[in-house]
């Protein structure tokens, strides 16, 4: 289940989890080589990356403007639309429109905004049975979990506890093929496709210019979702804006590459309104709720930044701390790098300090991001917005550090010093120490250190070999 | 509940407030013009040669995302689709309604009085319900365009025009005429139209329903189909 505790105890019973730090390893090391090898194959990667930058930054720049033209437009193709200023909102309005239309079973296409506001419950208290359809959200619903990855919710788990909770929610026969459990799941929500009454969806964007919202997924759950029942409801964060249908497509390119290694995801739908009067089939209500909760603080200050992101993946699956300590350790809607940013700016800094910190600053995040959002950079800046409330302790030795760094002879005299603060293990690891280098170390361990330091090693032999 | 504002109010109010709120900010950046001309990765085909070039892309690209691609000319369409139908032994399927895509009312008699066989249902998929639907085997649809690039098929929802046609059942089989082809993403939001005549809903298809959510381990056919066939007619 999902741990619990301070970040320390949480990451380090995450580490614990010999099996899932291996399952985490495969899948995320598998999806950097499929994001590497779709992006060899555009013509011109970096250029579409910058151009995706550009355009959502002036989006963001923009954002009144565009939102304006979006509620405009998708009124005008016959939906409703309507604003949460927070979660409590957005429950309220999403919970609100089930009572009036009678709805009694909703289905859910995969949506982290809808998670982010707690949404489930809000409808089970106005007697809506929700059912999550995305088979790794599906999973996590009906185990009692918490998904570990914005993309791939159930990368923690093994098919024996799929298979386990299959078997229990539904009656089906034990298996543990993942092709049978697969089977097994869609001959269930099948059934609870064809009874619903009310579907619940994310957007992955939204285009102002038409008042289109549209959805990326690979498994049909979405399509179905957003088709089946009479009453369709979609959230998005006010951030999800694109100015015009022509810049679509640079955004379709750059999701499902960066965060699958697929050109596009199978199914890209782009919705237009509810259904037509003579259309053969579809909602004959669409709700579009566009979702503040703390969104529009963050863009009217200097992470505005961090509201480009497109929710890809990518820097989850490029992250070696997200890759070792998987979602959970997050405690949070949002994990990994992004994560570590978004977390503490829409849920409060205080509470979330540690995350930005959980990081080595290694920039892979950075080389990866689709609208290249300057992570590290953004990390840097959150710190320092807490190093006041940091214990005395590790300020002064942050002070320490500077002096240090700051002149050659100083550095290589404390390299020396160090040696006697740190107790290696048996092994030559280094997990403790004393003082100040203990409390590093507290989440941190050191490879062994090597006999001469790399000066040393360069005075003495390599400097003569040039 | 009381008290509250309209929706609109609330909308326009926050809209307000944000734009004051934003009056100072200097990291505005101008909107390219022409997105095109770096996100397009295959060109436009001029000729008859060019068209060679992205019948060969998207059957390529097709195949990448799983689907089953087969070829045709325009005089044999019929039968090596209905050969393919029969190597499925569907109990039940779906016809194409009249108008989509490549399937004019002609061809769908055509296929209608083909495939007719004892043991074999035929729906119209404007009359067909729930029950039928769930239950069919396999949906024979046209498309409203093809993507060469990916290998995508672009399915828009309308008068007879089932959603669920290309979703429900577990295999679909789409007829593209390669007239119907365009050659990049980029191109084919241009063909939607406007407001009013652009469709509620426009799907763009790319290979069979598939998750990797257990262990990595690729499935298809969750909730959509699980094959995908593309005949490809001259």
């Amino acid at each position: 289940m999902t741990p619990q505790g301070t970040f320390p105890q949480r990451v380090a019973a995450c580490l614990a989890d010999g099996r899932v730090v291996q399952a985490v390893h495969e899948a995320t090391l598998r999806k950097v080589e499929a994001r590497a090898a779709a992006f060899a194959q555009l013509r011109d990667g970096d250029r579409l990356r910058e151009l995706a930058a550009q355009i959502r930054q002036h989006t963001l720049a923009n954002l009144p403007h565009y939102l304006e033209r979006f509620v405009a437009a998708a009124r005008a193709n016959g939906a409703q639309v309507h604003f949460a200023p927070d979660a409590a909102g957005a429950r309220a309005i999403i919970s609100g429109i089930a009572r009036e239309r009678g709805c009694r079973l909703a289905v859910k296409s995969k949506s982290m905004t809808s998670e982010e506001v707690a949404l489930n419950d809000a409808l089970q208290a106005v007697g809506v049975r929700v059912v999550e359809t995305d088979l790794g959200e599906f999973i996590v619903q009906i185990d009692h979990d918490r998904p570990s990855h914005i993309v791939t919710p159930i990368i923690h788990k093994n098919r024996r506890q799929v298979a386990e909770a299959l078997a229990r929610e539904t009656g089906c026969d034990y298996t543990e093929d993942p092709r049978e459990l697969t089977l097994s799941a869609r001959r269930y929500l099948r059934e609870i496709f064809r009874r619903c009454d009310l579907g619940i969806s994310g957007a992955n964007f939204a285009v102002a210019e038409t008042g289109t919202i549209c959805l990326c997924t690979n498994e049909g759950n979405g399509r179905m979702t957003v088709s089946r029942p009479r009453v369709h409801i979609a959230l998005l964060g006010i951030e999800k804006l694109v100015p015009r249908l022509r810049d679509l497509p640079v955004f379709l390119k750059l999701l499902a590459r960066s965060s699958t290694g697929q050109p596009l995801t199978v199914y890209t739908t782009l919705i237009n309104g509810p259904r037509r009067g003579d259309d053969a089939d579809g909602p004959a209500e669409l709700h579009i709720v566009l979702l503040d909760n703390g969104r529009s603080e963050i863009l009217t200050g200097p992470f505005a930044e961090v509201l480009r992101c497109i929710r890809c993946g990518a820097c989850l699956n490029a992250c070696p701390v997200f890759r070792n300590i998987s979602g959970h350790a997050y405690g949070s809607v949002y994990p990994g790098p992004i994560g570590s940013l978004l977390t503490p700016l829409l849920a409060g800094l205080q509470q979330h300090a540690e995350l930005p910190r959980a990081s080595s600053l290694c920039g892979a995040c950075q080389l990866v991001c689709p609208v290249k959002i300057d992570i590290p950079q953004l990390l840097i800046r959150l710190r320092a917005r807490t190093t006041g409330d940091q214990p005395l302790s590790k300020r002064v030795g942050m002070r320490l550090w500077r002096g240090l760094v700051g002149s050659a002879a100083l550095f290589e005299w404390a390299q020396r010093m160090l040696r006697r603060l740190l107790r290696p293990e048996r092994d030559g690891w280094i997990r403790d120490g004393w003082g100040p280098a203990g409390k590093w170390l507290e989440v941190r361990d050191l490879p062994p250190i090597p006999r001469r330091s790399f000066r040393r090693l360069w005075r003495e032999e390599l400097s003569n070999e040039r | 509940m009381s008290g509250e504002q309209p929706p609109q109010d609330t909308l326009a109010d926050f809209i307000g407030s944000l734009a004051r709120r934003l009056t100072r900010r200097s990291n505005d950046v101008s909107l390219p013009p022409e997105p095109e001309a770096i996100a397009r990765q295959v060109a436009p085909a001029p000729d008859e040669a060019g068209n060679e070039r992205l019948v060969a892309r998207f059957v390529q690209a097709a195949t990448d995302a799983g689907a089953c691609v087969h070829r045709a000319a325009n005089a044999d369409w019929l039968e090596t689709l209905a050969q393919l139908v029969q190597g499925r032994r569907p109990r039940a399927l779906l016809l194409p309604p009249i108008g989509d895509g490549f399937f004019d009312a002609e061809r769908v008699a055509q296929l209608a009085r083909r495939l007719a066989a004892p043991g074999l249902t035929l729906h119209e998929p404007g009359a067909v319900g729930d029950d039928e639907l769930f239950a069919a085997d396999l949906a024979i649809t046209g498309v409203a365009a093809a993507i060469a690039e990916t290998g995508t098929i672009v399915c828009a929802s309308g008068p007879h025009l089932r959603r669920m046609a290309s979703l429900a059942p577990p295999v679909h089989i789409a007829v593209v005429g390669t007239d119907q082809l365009l050659p990049d993403v980029c191109d084919c939001f241009g063909a939607l139209g406007d407001w009013p005549q652009r469709p509620a809903a426009v799907s763009l298809i790319t290979g069979p329903s598939k998750t990797a959510d257990i262990e990595g381990i690729l499935v298809t056919g969750v909730h959509g189909p699980g094959e995908l066939h593309l005949l490809l007619v001259r």
